[in-house]
């Protein structure tokens, strides 16, 4: 079941669970005034048409009653009627017009007398270039124009928004590999063959989604955006009307394994933390006084997360390779004098190994990068007592199961 | 707001008792409408029905001034009303049939009461099960899934960065389904 889907189970929700949610901020200031004054006019309209109906009945009476109309005040209200219908053509003729220009001044894109400021971007959309691939499109923050496929750097980055309209998924992937690149411009030419029409536009968004964005048909959108010197593509699936089959298609060719991998990552960063601890000793409980004859600097463990120093052994195989162990984490379990023993059942541990551990790691989102068949590398943010850092690991697939097999501090 | 309180207002100024309204209900009556509609409209849809609820009430609401009640209750019924006509039109599940027709009398009735019940139980479950992510991720989650929000509208909502927002939502949701999965009921 998607994500989405599962909220399917408020749709008959009851009184006490549809008021909770309604205590979740939604609507912005902006978004209350549009549905108010919306509201306002269909009641103030609803109001006039009422007003009218009774005076319909009211003359309708007096023809009744008198046997004759009361010509006076039909022709009044004919009159008037009449003067609403020609207004209501005027505002609707002048409406046109209004939104025909609005229409087309709106297209905001690039305008190249002006230095790149936005304007009419009719000349860049009747060209007929406006495809994904197309020179004009992109103005990168520097005021310089860039192709989208075409960074100056080999690498690549293609932001993925994911499968659904209303369950994005963003990947931030470099990819290297020729061949899959070639897929993704497969992909990409297969889209702007079914778009009609497209409209260049400025993003008003802040944060990381800030940039120029190219719709199509309101289909598909292209956000481009600079990290850094790079223009970094983005593709937003946001309509129902996309082929599920083209979406398949550009997420296979984009990224085969991109959310298995991305899972993958978070978990071995956990796990990287936890088995950083456990070499650090910070999560074990233990009585303060040691016991020389387990060795010296030796406490027994009173409360601790794993029972013995098989299953501390075997977690770690599940999350590293050997090699990396044994580089990086062989004093946990595997040496003359590991931080865990156990003697009689019982866990010790070495108190002399205690040290401050772990990785407090970031809100900030991987990324995902060297993805190969058999290996990509993640690299994550963790908090340091100066600030923040970087770690990337390498994971490689070992056996059936994707585990660390090194990692740079950068 | 009790119906003698609307009553009161209207009588100084039915502007500002409309927006008083509003203010006070409209997260109300766009969650009731969400309900309803998530699954069929877009988000201008939603914007549309919830403001014919609003104008519905500003005109044709007979309220008795002597309620001391809530008004939340009449409100409600306005508003799940309308949501539901909505959802049958943008649907188009209304066939006419002759009551003349052979098959009308195998015409099953799609209502199924127990199952609304079941469903309305599982709602009230999965929301205390959201609630238990704790702030702000369980307000990210319902605007993300239930609302049908992106990243960046949340992040400006909560003040926070869109980035920050996803990575939050994605932890989220995979917290809220392991605790889905712990306590075995199905969704």
């Amino acid at each position: 079941m998607s994500d989405r889907r599962l909220f399917d189970a408020f749709e008959n929700a009851d009184e006490k669970t549809i008021e909770k949610l309604s205590e979740v901020p939604v609507l912005s200031d902006e978004e209350k005034e549009r549905i108010f004054g919306a509201s306002k006019r269909k009641a103030d309209d609803k109001g006039v048409s009422e007003q009218n109906a009774k005076i319909i009945m009211m003359e309708t009476l007096n023809t009744q009653a008198s046997g004759t109309p009361d010509a006076a005040k039909l022709k009044n209200r004919n009159r008037a009627v009449m003067n609403v219908a020609a207004a209501c053509i005027v505002l609707a003729v002048g409406a046109s017009l209004i939104i025909n220009g609005l229409g087309k001044d709106s297209k905001l894109g690039i305008d190249k007398e002006s230095g790149g400021t936005a304007s009419s971007a009719d000349n860049l959309c009747d060209s007929g270039s406006c495809s994904g691939a197309g020179d004009e499109l992109v103005l990168g923050s520097d005021g310089e124009y860039y192709h989208p496929y075409d960074g100056s750097s080999s690498v690549r980055r293609y932001n993925v928004s994911g499968t659904a309209p209303h369950n994005e998924e963003y990947l931030d992937y470099e990819i290297t590999d020729e061949e899959q690149l070639e897929r993704i411009d497969a992909a990409l030419g297969e889209i702007d063959r079914i778009k009609d029409d497209c409209v260049v536009g400025e993003n008003q968004g802040g944060g990381d989604d800030q940039g120029l964005f190219l719709s199509t048909s309101d289909d598909i959108k292209y956000f481009i955006t600079m990290v850094g010197d790079q223009p970094q593509l983005t593709i937003n699936f946001i309509d129902y009307n996309i082929p599920q089959e083209l979406i398949d298609q550009l997420m296979a060719a984009i990224a085969p394994t991109a959310t298995g991998q991305y899972t993958e990552a978070m978990r071995l960063t956990e796990a990287l933390n936890v088995i950083d601890r456990l070499a650090g000793g910070s999560d074990a409980v233990y009585e303060e006084t040691t016991d020389p004859s387990v060795g010296e600097g030796y406490a027994l463990i009173t409360e601790f997360g794993f029972g013995s120093v098989s299953e501390i052994e075997s977690y770690m195989n599940d999350n590293m390779t050997t090699d990396f162990i044994n580089a990086f984490y062989g004093s946990v379990v595997g040496t003359d004098r590991p931080v865990y023993t156990e003697r009689d059942g019982a866990m010790y541990i070495d108190t002399f190994a205690r040290r401050d551990s772990g990785y407090n790691w970031t809100d900030t989102e991987f990324i995902i990068s060297e993805v190969k068949a058999e290996s990509f590398c993640a690299t994550a943010e963790y908090t340091t007592a100066d600030g923040t850092a970087q770690v990337k690991l390498y994971i490689v697939n070992d056996g059936g199961s994707w585990k660390i097999s090194g990692l740079d501090f950068l | 707001m009790t119906a003698s309180d609307y009553s009161a207002l209207c009588k100084q100024s039915p502007d500002k008792a409309y927006k008083t309204l509003f203010d006070e209900y409209c997260n109300y009556v766009y969650a009731v409408v969400t309900s309803k509609l998530r699954s069929c409209a877009a988000r201008e849809d939603i914007e549309e029905c919830v403001s014919d609820i609003f104008a519905e009430i500003y005109t044709k609401c007979e309220i008795d001034d002597e309620y001391e009640g809530d008004m939340r209750g009449y409100i409600g019924v306005v508003a799940k009303r309308r949501a539901i006509n909505t959802f049958r039109i943008l649907t188009k599940q209304a066939p006419t049939v002759s009551l003349d027709d052979e098959s009308v009398p195998e015409i099953a009735d799609e209502s199924e009461p127990a199952q609304d019940s079941d469903r309305a139980a599982l709602g009230a479950k999965l929301l205390e099960k959201v609630m238990s992510l704790g702030e702000p991720d369980s307000t990210i989650v319902i605007q993300k899934y239930f609302y049908n929000r992106n990243s960046l509208e949340i992040a400006k909502l909560l003040g926070m960065n869109p980035a920050s927002v996803r990575v939050r939502c994605r932890r989220a949701m995979s917290r809220l389904k392991n605790i889905i999965d712990r306590n075995e009921f199905s969704l």
